[in-house]
């Protein structure tokens, strides 16, 4: 009964087209009324709930993400990219999906990636003579490597809903090979489609000219190695990392590259205020409902659910595979992150599965509820940038769905996929 | 008659001696009153840290909260007074003390101040701090030179490290295992429950019983559910408390012998002190800072034998 | 009258973006600059880190004030996109009385938290009452509030409004 008010209340507030961020947090006055909990109880989470350290590393991130993605870098990551696989036929395919792996590297949105590498590949690969549909459909399916790559501000929110007990550090590793894998299998199709509907290939570049890139491009990367390096070596902790990661994206965007115009700033921090403050006060409210759900005991009776459903763990990661898959579709990323794991968290937990590996699968997944309709954040920021409709885009991207899942199940059934690096790193 | 529950809400997991003993106290009160009086108890910080349990019992959204000096200790200043370091001689005289009048002292200024909000019902051990690390043995505090340790985020923590040679740094809890391993700090400081709980003894193998710290923590009451209760079920509860302070006691030693077993299967480094004397002359300017308004408090904790 | 309350949204409005704005630009500096005493002045400095996360609190109800009046929180408008229109305008106006509800509910209870914790202070800043630093909720709350009644009033901000003034020039 109890969970039938908190969640009956939750989605209907949701379905009439509140803010999700508020729709949790009416729902938990709701909750609180009826297990009779003082209101200001749930004001008091709301608030404790953005009060942590370790969430300081989204505004950096982000920040860190927007100062590099709108200083030139996209640009450059594409002529990285260029370099390694623009010669192959569908190269421009590969060099969009490519470039979202540098990406990945720079920033933990998938959003960011999309319009960044989106608006510098799509019409070049129009112009190239692909279809607008598909260079579309390359570049949103290509940007969810974002979110795995390290840094992932995604898999800071994971952490934080798992109750802070999962290391920031392990997460970032573990997301390397699922983002490869990612990648990979997107490269594989793209040359695929591209050998059988005879796409262009491009020119090899000559040697001065990459060289001059790959330098270039550099700079960029680096800031990866920055923060994993610092992180690893033990000079900072993983939000420290993030902060010393813009001082550094500034720096380069401003003294190096020389392209970004002081003027530009407030705009910049504008944006990334909107941003910022619109996850934000998700975590916030989300920890008032976490709150209420916890005094309900709501997890526990989950799990005890779950249990009478099957006791293979295989069987069971599977249907929460398909259950967040279909939420995936009718919701976003970090709502889904933060109302799911401390439900979830639990019932895998009493199957052996590790709670790092697990955030791998639900980043997976829920990467993927980001270019599903009807409600799919990059989908939309990808429709309107390669300038089609969601009707077209949805027709034609199924190839990119089917590659995806596979990896999803990889991701799922091989742990060692995410846990092999961080198992090298003596932690 | 109606049915209450108290929630009680704790940041150590179920088992744990402090929990253990809160939840035993909820049997006694089942016993007593028929079932009408329970205990709910929300371990492993499932409702948020020390802080927010604190606000949560002023509110009267959870009723009994066990939880540190510090956070109390912003609003009853004497409380501070166990922050400071070496102000008890050993476990046994901070046991007399806080069994004694000055216990049931500071007991009744929290429930006598109407701004805390709180009826604090009894005291719990939680051991003594001591220093390890990843570097090398502590002997001296010669040897606590260069080494970062960790610290709680109180200012006289970190200020007594700084006395005793070392540097102290101010840290979540959170981040402390990955910090120690990555070596962002050397060590920390803690009780060898905790050490050996967290899983610190495998990355900071030297743990040097200095003592330095010996914090007893407090189980409070929300003040607004107390005023609803009966005469009766308040002089239940406070009988109960008494026995779940004695009985977390016995528990708190079962477990830190224990851990000191663990630590010594280990192979952990343990390093004992005949002689603290240099340690406590080091961090006289931690008194001199803070201890002047305590001194008439200390006096009488002194004499306690 | 309805000019008048625009522009002083408008000014609201760059009020919190720009103190938000200013926020995070300040922890980002604060933040390495703990780093830096830590290793260069070997010494950690205790309190970069409770102020950035205060500021970071101070941050959140401020730009989710402003995130309500440009419209960018996340919501799911499926169903009411599936409505005819009249349905579909009744749904938005009882979206905005349940956030002006909610808003309300907030300034009133956050400042009850206020009250009720306002004689204690925090440990890391001993002369900052912890009443202070639970101020920020029911301020944004009181904001948005503010927002929420300009755009039942007079409407959402028009075309060419500042909640706009922030999409990046065009490149390459
Ligand atoms: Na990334
Ligand atoms: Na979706």
């Amino acid at each position: 009964m109890d969970a039938l008010v908190l969640l009956g209340s939750l989605f209907a507030l949701i379905a009439i087209g509140l803010p999700v961020a508020y729709a949790l947090g009416a729902a938990a006055l709701v909750g609180a009324l009826w297990i009779d909990i003082p209101w200001e109880a749930v004001m008091l989470k709301i608030s404790d709930g953005v009060r942590n350290f370790s969430l300081l590393a989204i505004p950096f991130f982000v920040l860190a993400g927007a100062i590099m993605a709108e200083g030139g870098m996209a640009r450059r990551l594409v002529a990285l990219a260029n370099v390694f696989v623009g010669f192959i036929r569908g190269g421009l395919a590969l060099v969009n999906i490519l470039a979202s792996s540098f990406f990945g590297c720079i920033s933990g949105s998938s959003v960011a990636d999309t319009s960044s590498i989106g608006s510098v590949m799509i019409p070049q690969m129009v112009r190239a003579g692909y279809p607008r549909v598909f260079a579309t459909n390359v570049t949103i399916a290509g940007s969810v490597q974002a979110i795995l790559i390290p840094p992932s501000h995604n898999a800071v929110i994971y952490s934080l809903a798992a109750g802070g007990t999962v290391s920031i550090a392990h997460l970032f590793l573990a997301g390397f090979l699922p983002g490869l894998l990612l990648g990979l299998s997107l490269i594989g199709l793209c040359i695929f489609i591209a050998r059988r509907r005879g796409y262009p290939k491009g020119e090899p570049v000559p040697l001065r000219q990459a060289l001059r890139v790959v330098v270039e491009a550099f700079y960029g990367l680096l800031t990866m190695v920055i923060i994993l390096g610092g992180i690893l070596s033990g000079v900072f902790t993983a939000t420290e990392s993030a902060a010393v990661a813009c001082i550094y994206a500034f720096l380069v965007t401003m003294f190096v590259y020389r392209d970004y115009h002081w003027r530009e700033l407030p705009k910049l921090i504008h944006r990334v205020v909107k941003t910022v403050a619109m996850v934000m006060i998700l975590i916030g409210f989300a920890s008032s409902f976490g709150y209420i759900m916890a005094l309900m005991q709501l997890p526990a009776q989950v799990t005890a659910f779950f249990l009478t459903l099957s006791d293979n763990k295989y069987v069971i990661l599977f249907l929460i595979n398909i259950m967040l898959l279909v939420l995936g579709c009718l919701m976003d990323l970090a709502p889904l992150l933060l109302i799911c794991t401390p439900i979830l968290l639990p019932v895998v937990k009493s199957f052996g599965v590790d709670p790092v590996h697990f955030g791998m699968v639900m980043l997976v997944n829920l990467g993927i509820g980001l270019i599903t309709p009807p409600v799919g954040a990059t989908m939309f920021v990808g429709c309107a940038i390669g300038k089609v409709t969601i009707e077209q885009v949805t027709r034609e991207i199924w190839p990119f769905y089917v590659a995806m899942l596979v990896v999803l199940g990889l991701v799922t059934y091989v742990p060692e996929i995410s846990l092999f690096i961080p198992s090298l790193v003596k932690f | 008659q109606q049915k209450l529950v108290l929630k009680a809400s704790d940041v150590h997991p179920l088992g744990y001696p402090t929990v253990e003993a809160i939840v035993r106290m909820g049997k006694k009160l089942e016993a007593a009153t028929n079932g009408r009086l329970s205990i709910q108890m929300f371990p492993s910080m499932q409702l948020g840290g020390e802080k927010e349990m604190i606000e949560q019992a002023q509110i009267g959204a959870l009723q009994i909260a066990r939880i540190s000096v510090g956070p109390v200790g912003t609003i009853v200043d004497e409380l501070n007074v166990f922050n400071m370091p070496f102000v008890f001689r050993d476990s046994k005289h901070m046991e007399a003390v806080i069994d004694g009048e000055i216990g049931t002292e500071l007991l009744a200024k929290i429930s006598e101040n109407p701004q805390t909000r709180l009826i604090a019902l009894g005291w719990m051990n939680a051991g003594s701090r001591n220093v390890y690390n990843s570097k090398r043995p502590i002997r001296t505090t010669e040897d606590l030179k260069g080494l970062k340790i960790r610290m709680m985020g109180n200012p006289i923590f970190v200020d007594t490290m700084n006395a005793l040679g070392g540097n102290g740094i101010a840290m979540g809890f959170n981040e402390l295992y990955s910090a120690m391993q990555t070596g962002v700090v050397d060590g920390a400081e803690n009780n060898p429950p905790t050490y050996i709980v967290q899983n610190h003894y495998q990355v900071a193998k030297y743990f040097s019983m200095t003592e330095h710290l010996i914090i007893p923590e407090i189980f409070v009451f929300s003040k607004r559910t107390w005023d609803t209760l009966s005469k009766e079920d308040q002089a239940l509860l406070r009988k109960v408390s008494r026995e779940a302070q004695t009985e977390q006691r016995e528990l708190w030693y079962k477990m830190e012998e224990e851990s000191v077993a663990k630590m010594k299967a280990s192979g952990i480094e343990i390093i004992t002190f005949a002689d603290k004397k240099p340690f406590q002359d080091a961090v006289k300017p931690v008194w001199e800072k803070y201890g002047g308004k305590y001194s008439a408090l200390v006096k009488r904790i002194q004499a306690v034998q | 009258m309805q000019d008048a309350y625009r522009r002083a949204m408008d000014a609201l409005y760059l009020a919190c973006i720009g103190l938000a704005g200013a926020s995070v630009v300040v922890i980002t500096l604060v933040v390495p600059w703990g780093v830096f005493t830590r290793y260069v002045l070997n010494r950690g400095s205790a309190w970069p880190e409770p102020m950035a996360i205060l500021l970071m609190v101070l941050f959140t109800f401020l730009g989710a004030a402003a995130c309500y009046r440009a419209n960018s929180h996340i919501a799911v408008d499926m169903i009411a996109g599936a409505m005819p229109p009249p349905i579909r305008r009744m749904l938005a106006i009882l979206v905005d009385l349940l956030l002006a509800a909610l808003s309300l509910f907030m300034v009133v209870y956050g400042l009850e938290l206020c009250v009720t914790t306002w004689h204690q202070v925090i440990a890391e800043f001993p002369f900052l009452s912890t009443g202070i630093t639970y101020l920020p909720l029911p301020l944004g709350s009181a904001l948005t509030l503010l927002f929420i009644i300009e755009r039942m009033w007079i409407g959402p901000p028009p075309h060419g409004s500042i909640v706009y003034n922030d999409s990046a020039i065009e490149k390459d």
